[in-house]
């Protein structure tokens, strides 16, 4: 309970602070685009308006989750309301939970908009629905698990760092994540000591490399029900893991 | 309204203004002087890594400057395109799956400068790029055929590209048709006629069938 009060308290102030306004921007873009793109290329239309689209949904929910999530520990620090917060019969867990709930709630809402919208932009480039079009939908929860994980990860290094380095921080490891398997086969090829201390971290980076099906929905290839169910298992237990390791940290942390 | 409102909204109108025109000058003096067009990044893997993950908007990036590029410079009458190839590269290194960049790319690429780059070879090269990775599309064969015959007249070629095509499950019967009429009747007005009445009838763009319709009323 206290943890979907935290939660709706933060998805209420991420809305206050027009975030919900990015899907707006959106449209405005897809729309720009589609006419655009028909007017300087050739036979590229709906690509552009998928391969468009989902670039923008992750740009949007990258810039989202780093700004807000970075700021979520820090603004109630700054603001003094931490520490009311933490003063009733609130757990710090549960504190820590109820901002990821929340943000990701925020980020759960603004990608689905986002998502209606590159639905509706492919029907104005090419009318009526097909079955590729639901690839497109899977595309954007690929893009919504990503977030998720970028969210805690901006949560995790606002328990313990600035806004600034935490922001920093994470959009890092957003960038890593998408070299993650060229990473890893770097750090397959070290020796000695090295090689395992430089497998390991490749491992506690995030592994967004399974997450990129835009190029192939794009072009209305399927996506196989085992990477669907792999990704969504490995978010979550990524998620899991940085989100304890963001209540260890602010467990561990001193206020005063 | 206040004063100090008005004096920074006819500040900014007049800043607006000045700006406009010396951007608008600035564009005069370089149209002036020749302009090297620059292909920056030519690496294929190198941006492949810096779209993290959205390679396939890079690729349509790059097939809509190809376009551009192809446009402009025709329309000048440049006669030469250095930088057509390597754009085409890129956009279907990043996106194997972009066919419509082999198909236009190929014919931006073959015929005779003014008209195109007069780089059948590469042209050949592209198709059969986008062949190994789009087996399934009897479009590719039958342009990698169209250029064999048309521009290299190697008609030997054409008619294994088209008998390549036909093998293609759901391919234009016509492909058949063209592997048989090119290796009988090779480098007859009759088998071009075929040919560009094969594009204006498979063909729904307007540009492919407008310029088929301009070489069919040249062969009558």
């Amino acid at each position: 309970m206290t943890v979907l009060t935290i939660a709706r308290s933060t998805f209420r102030e991420a809305a206050r602070d027009r975030v919900l306004y990015s899907p707006a921007v959106f449209a405005v873009l897809m729309t720009g685009a589609a006419i655009l793109v028909g007017q300087v290329s050739i036979g590229i239309e709906r690509q552009v308006v998928i391969n468009l689209g989902l670039a923008a949904v992750t740009f949007f929910g990258v810039i989202v989750a780093i700004l807000v999530g970075t700021g979520l520990v820090a603004k109630e620090i700054q603001k003094r309301t931490l520490y009311t917060v933490l003063s009733r019969p609130v757990e710090r867990w549960q504190f820590v939970a109820g901002k990821f709930v929340g943000l990701a709630g925020t980020l759960a809402i603004n990608g689905g908009l986002m998502g209606l919208g590159l639905l509706a932009a492919l029907r104005y480039v090419s009318p009526g629905f097909s079955g590729a079009d639901a690839w497109v939908l899977v595309a954007v929860y690929f893009i919504l698990l990503q977030l998720l994980m970028v969210c805690g990860l901006a949560l995790l290094f606002s328990t313990f760092s600035s806004p600034l380095l935490a922001g920093v921080s994470s959009f890092a490891l957003f960038v890593l994540g998408n070299f993650a398997q060229e990473l890893r086969d770097v750090a397959q090829s070290g020796a000695g000591w090295v090689h395992p201390l430089m497998v390991g971290a490749t491992y506690l980076m995030p592994n967004f490399s399974a997450f990129n099906v835009a190029a192939g929905v794009a072009h209305g290839e399927s996506i196989a029900s085992l990477l669907i169910l792999h990704n969504s298992i490995y978010a979550v237990t990524y998620t899991g893991m940085v989100l304890c390791a963001a209540v260890l940290a602010f467990e561990w942390r001193e206020l005063q | 309204m206040r004063r100090g409102s008005v004096g920074a909204g006819l500040l900014l109108a007049a800043c607006l203004a000045l700006s406009v025109a010396l951007v608008r000058r600035t564009d005069e003096q370089r149209a002036a002087t020749a302009r090297d067009e620059v292909l920056y990044l030519h690496s294929p893997a190198l941006l492949r890594r810096l779209s993290l993950g959205h390679e396939g908007l890079v690729a349509d990036l790059y097939w809509t400057r190809a376009v551009q590029y192809f446009g402009m410079r025709r329309h000048a009458r440049e006669g030469t395109f250095p930088l057509l190839d390597p754009l085409l590269e890129i956009a279907t290194a990043l996106d194997p799956k972009l066919t419509v960049a082999y198909q236009f790319g190929a014919s931006f690429l073959s015929p005779p400068p003014p008209d195109g780059a007069g780089q059948p070879e590469k042209a050949i090269e592209l198709l059969e790029f986008g062949i190994r990775h789009n087996p399934e599309e009897w479009r590719l064969f039958y342009n990698l055929g169209f250029i064999y015959y048309l521009e290299m007249k190697d008609y030997a070629r054409a008619s294994e590209a088209f008998g390549r095509g036909a093998k293609v499950p759901g391919a234009h019967p016509f492909l058949r048709v063209l592997a048989a009429q090119t290796a009988e009747h090779a480098g007859e007005v009759e088998t071009a006629r075929l040919l560009w009445e094969t594009t204006l009838e498979s063909s729904t763009d307007p540009l492919v069938r407008e310029n088929a319709r301009t070489h069919l009323r040249g062969l009558q």
